[in-house]
């Protein structure tokens, strides 16, 4: 056993065992998330950096997983130039892992800048903008929760689950998901719209909601023409307009130029 | 309808789908995107034999286009000065509400830039005093692209030739 000075008070600890777990035993409390006790320190991810000043050298920054307990040691955790670092190296591991709640929680206990955890909107409300003004289903808006503007489903309008809102966004931060008959469409994990899709008379392929056939039907009301009401997928109004182009033997005589078979 | 026609003379085409492929070239688009489509229709056994026709379907250039009045947006329009019917990309959201409007499915999605596209004649090209992309690769020359009122009287010719060889019996009906 040797004495050392932690943060200015003495303690006894056995030389030549881990600075990072000696303070850990003595409960004061160092940042760190690539520590394993029964693995050798990597120091990767430089959170445990604290000041050590060594009998006849000067004080120096040390990651407290690599050293080593040496007699008469004294070891400053905090201080401003063991903050600046803790906050350089979370924000080098953000960089790498944005989106990790280990990273955010650590920085969080220990008051490091980590920023906002990020959720892919990048705020630009083409989503809202489209959905009101080109739509007219209004069924997204900007919600303010603790601080911060979020794209949120609307109590007023309602989705048609046209996805041009998903076609639209720069970042496909909002999402959907067609399960059997079912369409989602979410932005992060709350759901906009659940809508049941339609099949096509003749494939049988799902191809569109039920409330965008309606929305579309309201469209054409304004059309001076009028048009056989059918539910066929874009690719079978083609093949459909073919069953009119059914040819008879009169019609090939005229394609070939024979005389028609009676 | 415009004041261009695009007419495919049936009997020459023989299906080879080279019209679709350049329209796909010279539009940049999927595969699975077609503003113009060779449609099978047969094969039917005709005398006792297997015929088959291959039915070229561009967009018809509506007068009162479904697809443009459906248009929330203003990006499909019908141009003012010869009524081809064109999507403005600066202007599509893609709602696909043209897509689901037009009975005959002529505009299309493509996928990789989220947007509709369809046939506009090429109107880049007849700018240009070109042909339409289809038109210039046609293998045996069955399609032909001018203003209405050039058009080849083919089908006339052909159908005063079937009327002297039938002695003007009322076969082509």
């Amino acid at each position: 056993m040797v004495k050392i000075i932690i943060n200015g008070v003495e303690h006894h600890a056995e030389a030549g065992k881990r600075l990072l777990l000696v303070l850990n035993e003595k409960g004061i409390r160092v940042p760190h998330l690539c520590f394993h006790h029964a693995l050798t320190p990597a120091a990767a991810c430089k959170l445990c950096v604290v000041e050590v000043k060594e009998k006849d050298k000067p004080i120096r920054t040390r990651l407290s997983c690599a050293i080593k307990i040496v007699k008469g040691m004294q070891i400053t955790t905090e201080s401003a130039m063991v903050h600046q670092l803790r906050n350089t190296a979370i924000g080098n591991l953000l960089k790498l892992a944005p989106h990790s709640e280990a990273i955010h929680k650590v920085g969080r206990e220990f008051g490091l800048t980590t920023g906002i955890i990020p959720d892919g909107c990048i705020r630009c409300r083409l989503c809202i903008r489209v959905c009101s003004e080109i739509i007219g289903a209004k069924a997204l808006r900007m919600v303010k929760k603790e601080g911060r503007n979020y794209v949120s489903p609307s109590d007023t309008g309602e989705c048609i689950g046209c996805l041009t809102c998903t076609n639209v966004c720069p970042t496909k931060a909002i999402r959907y998901m067609d399960d059997g008959n079912i369409r989602t469409v979410m932005v992060r994990d709350e759901i906009v719209g659940r809508h049941t899709l339609e099949r096509c008379q003749i494939c049988g392929k799902l191809y569109t909601t039920t409330k965008f056939l309606e929305h579309v039907k309201h469209v054409d009301d304004e059309h001076p023409e009028e048009k056989e009401e059918h539910r066929h997928c874009p690719t079978c109004s083609k093949l459909y307009y073919r069953k009119n182009l059914k040819m008879t033997a009169t019609k090939l005589a005229k394609v070939y130029g024979n005389k028609p078979m009676d | 309808m415009s004041k261009y026609f695009l007419l495919q003379d049936q009997q020459k085409c023989i299906g080879c789908h080279s019209c679709e492929i350049q329209c796909k070239i010279n539009k940049t688009l999927p595969p699975e995107t077609r503003p113009c489509q060779i449609i099978t229709v047969g094969p039917e056994f005709f005398n006792g034999k297997p015929r088959a026709s291959f039915i070229f379907m561009p967009c018809f250039h509506c007068e009162n286009a479904w697809c443009v009045s459906a248009c929330p947006t203003g990006a499909m329009q019908r141009r003012e000065k010869d009524g081809i019917v064109f999507v403005d990309h600066n202007l599509c959201v893609g709602c696909k509400t043209c897509i689901s409007a037009c009975p005959w499915g002529a505009p299309q999605w493509n996928p990789e830039i989220g947007k509709v596209v369809k046939c506009d004649y090429c109107m880049d090209r007849i700018d240009q005093g070109l042909r339409p992309a289809c038109v210039t690769v046609c293998t045996t020359h069955c399609l032909t692209f001018n203003v209405t009122e050039k058009m080849p009287g083919i089908k006339r010719a052909r159908y005063a030739h079937a009327m002297a060889s039938t002695k003007g019996t009322a076969a082509l009906g």
